[in-house]
């Protein structure tokens, strides 16, 4: 694939069927009855199906560079125009490569699809609310609101809070420049809609959920990968999305939303906790071998909710035994051997329900209120009495093949009393560095929050908002507390009572990203890494894993171009480096550049998660084995990679900032420019008084980037 | 009661920072260093009580191995028969006792080695055990607890000069320093083949020292104006870092400085050359390293991956106990293997769970007994029958072997007070 030829024809990508196949019809009637009193109120009627294409769905799309596709609008989401072809491939291109009419019709194709954001008014009410939430817990505290941010400030913490990146020298100046009294709401609503959104929300979502390549033997997540990119692409709510992962069904390397509790499928007791722990902060650990010691989980509570998914099968280890055979055999071709594992494992990992729940109390489980080896009854945790009126407990199918789907239902449901708390209160954190209550996985007190009308008033927003995490996270950005200036993070983060956000190092992927921004430029916002499309390839009938169906495989794959099985990237054992070779062939919307054996692509279109000494991992990626690991500790591979490593190289030679800092016309205005590339503001009259003169001393302006890169201001989001 | 704390180190390592600063740079003081009269460091020593106790002060240096995820002790270091038994069999060792067909290796050097088959814990969830076993304590939501490297840190002082005082091997720093300054934390090698990459400048050194100074004054004015522990932690890393970036001592990370054929004896793999490493580091005066293994974490097919991950800890801990005796250093590196928990004595003729109740540590050398069983577990692998060993008392254990004060509290910027091994009793029996 050439990025000249990419466009359409090549740019081709599957996503699942799950995107399309709307699920539960349900809940969602439920929804359009229900009352949603602010923010219902607000909405516009949706209007009907799109106008412009209601005579016939299908237009023939046109790109700037003259070529063609047929095919119908499915959306257009963060800068990307989604559309499905008539062969039914979903296709996925920046919308600004588009001819100018097509980038028209693309904007008034997304207008008139329903579910529009809510309301300025709305968000403004909503945030004000929040703010005189926090405003009487400081005044009762004693505590000062922090003063507020300046423009110069706000702008560069909103990029990397919104779009995972600094600001460029160009954005930075456009913003400082305008004049316009609604500037910050305008920024926060140009950012929500920018293609970088997606690539932050992952990489915050691929932490939470441990997104990890590898599942272990050779199998692969890409599908799920690319599922979840295009859930946060697509603006899915929380609820459906999290709903279709916990109903799925299908292997692997076919449906991406069975990702998710295939990741856990070999070990589905912790699968369970995991899940109860991510979506609704229950601190269930414990429980999963004895009684909690201090919340009200018993084993039995933890063994109820995980016979739910007594019924389901994940890792079929009767099919991996037979690739694994099959692998050591002789009749596989020596060459063909390596690929054994990887292009067959996938289908040992199949989301199936069962006649049957077959859980049963472990052998060692020494409570009376159960018997060691009796089947468990599924039983939903109750948190208090409420929940005999509570609607989300109304489960009607309790087959065993249907467990699965009753659970996501009450899980997933609004009146669930922790589900949209729990995301609620985990986005504060994303937006402020501190959740409401700490830690983000332990809500089963919700009146231990530092400040529990808070968490309310979120949680009821966030049902408002229909578990839509873009426009909950408008609401929070548009709140004067988080436009104020960052402050030192508590020793006991119940303490802190929001006088602002708290100051944080840059995460690694934001750090990671900004240095790609100030590398390449922002077209690495457009490129995109897509590796589901081998992987449907690979799905096989249990019966048809043989030698035959291996070399079809593989055929199949050289013949659309790509190479079999690449696309880990891992290149050299432990390399830091990601060999590119592997990879570009995966990139959809250009090719990233390749600088000092770097591969300047964003954090979310690299590998998952980054090798181990990549840059990301240094500065604490997390390994995606346990949730919410990424970390912000420093340490010293960290500064001899900034001071000495290859990322410097990219920086101080051939770097777009370093070339816009060229052009300038004086020494001033060529710090000035350094200062806005890397900082987000002008320096001060001392600091471009000692830079200037440092120029004149026998540095350059590559030492000067070097001392922006290495400062401590860099790394820190005030 | 923070200050009290953290001072005398804090000076004294400064100080040293500039001195080193001047000679590796020529630099007349690292800018951004607020100026300090220099102080000798003043290191707690413990009581001299403490000293007649077993084994205490004999380990100069510790190396933690963590098998991650938890390895089945009956499929290792405690062999069942009848319906516990795995797949691996029985096999003797030199040292008389059994361990599984799994380690060949370990079987030959095992009366070198001290194996605990008592372990016992609560927490049976990777996270909360993992942290449980690398700190001592149990995790709570509002304090992080240091590792052994940074208590040692703490009572004994800096390890070496220029070196860093604890190193990890195979997995990041994440919070190792706990209640401690942020320069406590062990330095993070990710790959023990790349070494410490990057460690050299690549401007000559009249640049640099201009970079310096230019970032000097930024970082200041920088400080100044937020005032918070992660920038002033930052800063200290800075410092860290050109202390070592002064080179004589960056050998110490290089493998390539080893013989391809004691290379090949740990094993090619991450594991094994990670041991290796641990070996030059605590040989070069790093006085505490852990290197981590993953994939222990054995819910199906553990015959295959005791073959691969249990193949690779064999040759490599049976390399590195026989290297390191054969160099005279076994006798003051205390080497420890570790894990999350044990697994289950129900085998399903795959894999097994999760089981903390019981499972098996091992100790070998800085003053342990060689070749030798301590504690028992019952006769299907699921509970222990005599001489309970808790994480807390192996910590214990560890601490004294190094001599540290384990009856000594140490009060946290919280406010609470804490020791090391958290009022674990050291396990006397295992020490020789």
């Amino acid at each position: 694939m050439t990025p000249q030829s990419c466009l359409l024809a090549a740019v081709l990508a599957v996503i699942p069927v799950a995107l399309h196949a709307a699920p539960p019809t349900k809940r969602k009637g439920e929804r359009a009855t229900k009352a949603q009193p602010a923010a219902a109120a607000d909405h516009p009627a949706a209007p009907p199906v799109a106008p412009i294409l209601a005579s016939s769905p299908w237009h023939t799309w046109t790109a700037a560079g003259g070529e063609k596709l047929a095919a119908k609008f499915i959306g257009l989401e963060n800068g990307i125009l989604i559309v499905e072809s008539k062969d039914k491939r979903t296709v996925r291109f920046p919308v600004s490569r588009l001819s100018a009419a097509d980038q028209k019709l693309a904007q008034a194709c997304k207008a008139a699809k329903p579910r529009p954001p809510m309301a300025q008014e709305v968000i403004t009410k909503a945030a004000a609310r929040l703010d005189e939430s926090i405003n009487v817990a400081l005044k009762k505290s004693g505590v000062a609101a922090n003063p507020p941010l300046d423009d110069e400030h706000f702008v560069r913490r909103l990029y990397l809070d919104t779009i995972g990146r600094i600001p460029t020298e160009w954005e930075v100046r456009t913003y400082l420049a305008d004049t316009s009294s609604n500037k910050r709401s305008a920024l926060i609503n140009t950012l929500l809609n920018a293609p970088g959104y997606t690539m932050h929300m992952y990489n915050w979502l691929a932490d939470t959920l441990r997104v990890k390549d590898d599942y272990g033997k050779g199998a692969k997540a890409f599908l799920y990968e690319d599922w979840l990119k295009d859930q946060i692409a697509m603006n899915r709510p929380w609820d459906v999305m999290v709903r279709d992962m916990l109903t799925a069904d299908g292997k692997l390397n076919e449906n991406g939303a069975a990702g998710f509790l295939l990741r856990d499928a070999q070990m589905p007791l912790d699968g369970v906790a995991n899940l109860l722990t991510t979506f609704l902060s229950a601190n269930v650990s414990c429980a999963q071998c004895h009684d909690h010691p201090f919340a009200d989980w018993t084993q039995k509570d933890f063994y109820g909710m995980a016979a739910f998914f007594g019924a389901t099968d994940g890792f079929h280890e009767d099919v991996y035994r037979k690739i694994r055979r099959l692998a050591k055999s002789a009749d596989v071709p020596q060459a063909s051997k390596g690929m054994m594992n990887q292009l067959f494992t996938a289908n040992a990992y199949n989301l199936v329900d069962l006649p049957k729940n077959h859980l049963k109390f472990p052998a060692d489980y020494h409570y009376k209120d159960a018997k060691p080896g009796e089947f468990v009854t599924p039983e939903l945790i109750r948190w208090d009495d409420t929940s005999k009126t509570n609607p989300a407990y109304k489960i009607e199918d309790t087959k065993p093949s249907q467990l699965r789907n009753g659970f996501a239902q009450w899980m997933t449901h609004a009146d669930n009393p922790r589900f949209a708390a729990a995301i609620a209160n985990r986005v504060w954190k994303k937006v402020f560095g501190l959740a409401v209550q700490e830690p983000v996985s332990d809500l089963d007190d919700p009146a231990a929050a530092s400040n529990p009308e808070l968490l309310q008033h979120i949680t009821t927003y966030m049902k408002q908002a229909q578990f839509d995490l873009r426009e909950f996270q408008r609401i929070l950005f548009n709140t004067a507390a988080y436009q104020r200036q960052a402050g030192q993070p508590p020793e006991d983060p119940r303490t802190w009572r929001f006088p602002g956000p708290v100051l944080r190092r840059m995460s690694a992927e934001q750090a990671w990203d900004s240095i790609v921004t100030l590398a390449a430029g922002t077209d690495a916002d457009l490129i995109l890494l897509r590796r589901g499309d081998d992987q449907r390839r690979t799905v096989v009938p249990n019966d048809q894993i043989n030698v035959a169906t291996l070399e079809t495989i593989i055929s199949a794959i050289k013949a659309s171009g790509a190479t079999p099985m690449k696309g880990g990237g891992g290149g050299k054992k432990g390399g830091g480096n990601i060999n590119p070779r592997a990879i570009v062939g995966y990139y959809e919307g250009g090719k990233p550049q390749v600088r000092a054996g770097l591969i300047l692509a964003r954090a979310s279109e690299m590998p998952q998660p980054a090798p181990e000494t990549h840059f990301l991992r240094l500065f604490g990626q997390s390994d995606r084995l346990v949730s919410d690991t990424n970390t912000t500790d420093g340490s010293v591979p960290q500064m001899l990679q900034l001071m000495n490593g290859p990322v410097q190289d990219v920086i101080s030679s051939g770097s777009t900032a370093l070339a816009s800092a060229m052009k300038a016309a004086t020494p001033a205005q060529q710090v000035a420019s350094l200062y806005l590339s890397f900082l987000g503001r002008q320096p001060n009259a001392p600091e471009s008084a000692k830079s200037v003169a440092a120029l004149g001393d026998g540095l350059t302006l590559s030492d000067i980037a070097w001392v922006l890169l290495n400062s401590r201001e860099f790394l820190f989001v005030q | 009661m923070k200050s009290e704390l953290f001072r005398l180190d804090e000076i004294s390592r400064r100080s040293f920072v500039e001195r080193v600063a001047q000679t590796a740079f020529g630099l007349t003081v690292l800018p951004f260093l607020p100026s300090q009269s220099l102080r000798g460091a003043e290191a707690q020593v413990p009581a001299a009580s403490a000293a007649a106790a077993p084994g205490f002060g004999k380990a100069k240096a510790v190396i933690m191995l963590q098998l991650a995820g938890g390895l089945s002790q009956i499929d290792s270091f405690d062999p069942k028969t009848g319906a516990s038994k795995g797949p691996g069999d029985a096999v003797k060792t030199k040292a008389g006792f059994q361990v599984t067909s799994f380690l060949p290796e370990t079987a030959k050097i095992a009366d070198k080695i001290t194996v605990i088959r008592s372990m016992t814990a609560k927490v049976g969830v990777h996270e909360p055990a993992s942290y449980l076993m690398r700190t001592g304590f149990e995790k709570r939501g509002t304090i992080v607890h240091p590792t052994l490297g940074a208590w040692a840190q703490h009572y004994l002082g800096a390890s070496h000069q220029t070196l860093p005082s604890s190193v990890c091997i195979n997995r990041p720093s994440n919070h190792g320093n706990g209640f401690f300054p942020a320069t406590m934390s062990p330095l993070p090698i990710l790959d023990p083949d790349e070494g410490l990459k990057n460690a050299i400048s690549k401007a000559a050194a009249p640049t640099l020292e201009k970079r310096l100074a230019l970032l000097g004054e930024m970082d200041r004015k920088f400080s100044d104006n937020v005032k918070d522990p992660s920038v002033a932690a930052y800063n200290d890393f800075y410092e860290s870092t050109l202390r070592l970036m002064k080179g004589k001592d960056l050998e110490c990370f290089d493998l390539d400085k080893e013989s391809a054929d004691l290379r090949g004896k740990y094993g090619a793999n991450r594991f094994g050359q990670g041991c290796l490493l641990a070996r030059r580091l605590v040989e070069g005066g790093v006085r505490y390293v852990e290197v981590v293994s993953g994939g222990w974490d054995m819910h199906k097919d553990i015959q295959g991956g005791m073959e691969d991950r249990g193949a690779e800890f064999d040759t490599a801990f049976a390399a590195l106990i026989a290297d390191l005796d054969s160099r005279g250093l076994l006798d003051s590196t205390l080497v420890v293997v570790a894990t999350e928990f044990g697994r289950k004595p129900q085998f399903d003729g795959s894999g097994r769970g999760h089981h903390p109740l019981v499972f098996s540590c091992v100790l070998a050398g800085g003053g342990a007994k060689r070749g030798y069983v301590h504690g028992a577990s019952d006769d299907a692998g699921g509970d222990v029958k005599s001489d309970p060993v808790t994480v807390g008392d192996l910590h214990a254990t560890v601490a004294r072997a190094c001599g540290l004060p384990i009856e000594k509290s140490v009060v946290s910027p919280s406010g609470r007070p804490f020791t090391v091994g958290n009022k674990g009793k050291p396990v006397n029996g295992v020490f020789a």
